[in-house]
């Protein structure tokens, strides 16, 4: 089957018009598939480390949200070790009006601002409720060990 | 239709276990929940009744390769069992002795290969094969 | 022989022709619960007894329409935007009256309504406009918008409703395709859109959450069912009463907590019991092996039939299946074979002699409680065969359908009982000992031993069963009224606090 218009029209501005940070990429064999890289945020104990994510825009797409999760190992409290991002505009407040775009904006924002709240990974979040430096800090070293080349 | 990716495939696997929405006749786990690329993985299949394995639990590996969904995973059993299509050297299952996996589709999953193996089990010319005693392994 | 064309025969007219109220006549107090449409006949209520009524989906129907015409006329709106208000307020009529007279403004915004602009939908083709969702943009595009006036195909809200009705089960909160407007699609819009099948789920989930807001409706949980039950008790009463329904589809449950008829233990109870046997599963699991040995000279039995008076084929010795002991004992006024006996005081500073004894508690109960469970389970296969029973029955004793249905009412009863049997074990678990206990534990015993007696009469062959059908009555008349006691006493304690138990719940 075809391409629905909207995935074109989506990846066709993903390169033409890329938001500072992020890049996606659809694999050649695979449109529905993208590689994806988000560069964590300035002043998070993710900056300066770039993040491999992969990207499946399913059959149903936009009805049902796309599914994207992290390839680099990353500690945070709303990710788990798989790699599954807990974030709620990629579940009930999924809307057919968000785009590939906005979500990986959300995910930036979410290594900005991480919610220990509302966690995937308990110990992790645990651990960023007790000892925020301490977490931190651990956050801190994963990325220079896992997020930079 | 859209085709899923090898990684959103085992994912779909993996959570359909963690719901509790697989068959009770057998269950699936990651092998190491920190494996990012999801490969080995650690199964179990309930003996079918009305068979000399009733009442057994069996433990498997299986091996999910880069190019998984489109090959068949690698199968192996752990615990020791006597049947047609398993290596009684190392407990590897022949694929070209068990349909679903000479016969592979990407519509397959391990859950799949785990059943047939079971019904293989129950098959009227393996229900009474003599089986090696209850927890040796391979 | 031919049995089955017997059950052919038989499968005919049989439930038109059978009046369910001259038969259940002997055993008026047995349930009262069918006497509700005439409460004036009926005798006074018992403790253990509800009001409550079953509704039918058009009932339930009705109510909401009937609230909806209630609230557009008080409230000045058109019934849609009251319907949706109600919805909003989860259906309370006084919290929703309240707040709109006190801010109209506010309350329409918190519930996603626009009252300006044009309230009917048109569907219209918008040269040059392309669709946000899909990225269409070709001029003969069909096109909607809400009330918001955010504008997308009409084929996307269709597939976009599709999603949220079909595979989300939403019913009342979808809103309009932009993420960021919280005005809800409209009833009318969705009727419009939706084909008749998602129309179908829809009316179905708006039903649904009609009866999980309101505290005093429950559907009947039978599969298949479709009925409400609607009753007044609520959780916080939950401790000191056990409302028990029995539906029109003829299932009995719990109102509270919607399991299965478990008086006369109360729901607390009851969950912390099925935790406890979860746990200790594992120990319990022996006890419910279906083979035991005649005590007296070893020779493997298997249950097949309710009834725990069991006697040894080989050797003829008569024994209790639950405690193994001998049954003489059971027949006298010292049977104890329901009663824990607790023993005061032994080796209570070694711990380990404690937990052991705590265990063998435990056991005591789950024994019983898990044997009512499975007798009850062989009791329904023994009722199955008491079927085809009664259609031999019929021809070979000339006796009519009407006439052997004492057979049948007498295995109901039996079924009924032993799942109250069932309970009380789990119940007697939690209690303090004390005389009020020793008083619960005779009427238990008294229910046990007539429940043994009647279980006893169905395993006599089927030749002999004419002839013991005033015996079987009467016993059925008795068993029923010692299980009304037994609630009734239970059920009264309840209510008036007077139980000490173990556990708070």
């Amino acid at each position: 089957m075809a391409l629905p218009k909207r995935i074109i029209k989506e990846t066709e501005r993903l390169v033409a018009e890329p938001v500072p940070g992020i890049q996606a990429v659809p694999h050649e064999d695979n449109l529905r598939y993208f590689d994806v890289s988000i560069h964590g945020p300035t002043q998070s104990p993710y900056e300066g480390g770039v993040f491999k994510l992969e990207l499946f825009l399913p059959e149903d797409y936009p009805m049902t949200p796309p599914k994207i999760r992290f390839l680099t190992k990353i500690y945070h409290p709303n990710i788990d070790r798989l790699g599954r991002i807990c974030l709620d505009v990629l579940k009930a407040n999924w809307s057919p009006a968000l785009q590939i775009r906005t979500i990986l904006l959300s995910i930036q924002a979410l290594l900005g601002a991480p919610n220990p709240d509302d966690p995937l990974a308990n110990d992790v979040a645990q651990r960023w409720k007790e000892d925020e430096p301490g977490a931190i800090a651990t956050a801190r070293e994963w990325t220079q060990t896992y997020a930079t080349s | 239709m859209a085709k899923v990716p090898r990684n959103f495939r085992l994912l779909e696997e993996l959570e359909k276990g963690e719901k509790g929405q697989g068959s009770d006749a057998c269950s699936l786990g990651l092998a190491d929940g920190n494996d990012i690329m999801m490969s080995d993985w650690n199964g179990t299949i309930l003996g079918p009744p009305h068979s000399v394995h009733e009442n057994r639990i069996y433990s498997l590996k299986l091996k999910c390769g880069e190019n998984y969904p489109d090959a068949p995973p690698s199968v192996q059993f752990i615990s020791r069992i006597n049947l047609p299509c398993v290596d009684q050297t190392n407990g590897f299952v022949d694929p070209t002795k068990l349909s679903c996996l000479s016969g592979w589709k990407r519509e397959f999953t391990m859950e799949t290969v785990l059943l047939e193996l079971r019904r293989s089990m129950a098959s009227p010319a393996n229900k009474k094969l003599p089986q090696p005693p209850e927890g040796t392994t391979f | 022989m031919s049995e089955m064309s017997d059950d052919d025969f038989l499968s005919g007219g049989s439930e038109e022709d059978f009046n369910d109220e001259s038969m259940d006549s002997d055993f008026e107090e047995e349930d009262g619960t069918q006497y509700l449409d005439d409460k004036d006949d009926r005798p006074q209520k018992k403790a253990y007894e509800v009001d409550y009524s079953v509704l039918s989906e058009e009932q339930i129907e009705k109510a909401q329409s009937d609230m909806i015409d209630e609230v557009h006329i008080i409230l000045d709106l058109t019934p849609e935007n009251a319907a949706m208000l109600l919805r909003h307020f989860k259906w309370n009529k006084e919290r929703l009256i309240e707040q709109y007279m006190d801010s109209s403004q506010r309350v329409l915004e918190y519930a996603g309504i626009d009252l300006s602009g044009s309230n009917k939908l048109e569907v219209k083709k918008v040269p040059g406009f392309m669709c946000d969702i899909c990225c269409e943009d070709d001029d003969d595009l069909e096109t909607i918008a809400l009330r918001c006036n955010h504008r997308y195909c009409t084929n996307c809200y269709q597939q976009y409703l599709f999603y949220k009705i079909r595979e989300e089960g939403e019913a009342i909160m979808i809103q309009c395709l932009n993420h960021k407007c919280k005005v809800l699609v409209d009833p009318s819009t969705i009727e419009r859109l939706c084909t008749p099948e998602i129309l179908h789920r829809y009316h179905e989930l708006l039903n649904r959450t009609y009866v999980q807001d309101k505290q005093n409706l429950r559907w009947c949980p039978a599969p298949n069912c479709e009925n409400v039950i609607d009753c007044g008790v609520t959780p916080n009463q939950l401790q000191e009463i056990v409302p028990t329904v029995m539906c029109s589809c003829g299932h009995h449950f719990c109102f509270g907590c919607g399991s299965n008829d478990h008086q006369p233990c109360p729901c607390g109870l009851v969950r912390k019991w099925l935790k406890k046997c979860e746990d200790d599963s594992e120990t319990a699991n022996w006890i419910s092996a279906n083979t035991k040995e005649c005590p007296k000279c070893q020779s493997t039995i298997e249950k097949n039939g309710g009834c725990n008076h069991m006697t040894c084929r080989k050797c003829k010795h008569e024994f209790c299946w639950v405690c193994m002991g001998p049954w003489n004992e059971h027949g006298t006024s010292w049977y104890n074979c329901n009663r824990y006996e607790e023993k005061s005081g032994v080796d209570a500073r070694d711990i380990q002699a404690k937990s052991r004894a705590s265990l063998e508690r435990y056991l005591h109960y789950y024994n019983r409680y898990a044997n009512h469970e499975q007798s009850g389970k062989l009791d329904k296969d023994l009722y199955i065969k008491t079927e085809k029973k009664m259609t031999m029955l019929q021809s070979a004793s000339g006796m009519s359908w009407i006439e052997v249905q004492y057979l049948d009412a007498a295995s109901k009863v039996l079924q009924q009982c032993r799942q109250t049997l069932k309970w009380t074990y789990a119940f007697a678990f939690y209690l303090q000992r004390n005389h009020l206990t020793t008083i619960f534990e005779d009427n238990q015993k008294d229910l046990e031993m007539a429940v043994e007696g009647l279980s006893e009469l169905f395993e006599k062959p089927t030749d002999q069963l004419a002839n013991i059908k005033v015996e079987m009555m009467d016993k059925t008349a008795y068993v029923s009224n010692r299980r009304v006691i037994l609630l009734d006493t239970t059920a009264k304690g309840l209510q008036d606090g007077t139980w000490e138990f173990t556990v708070e719940f």
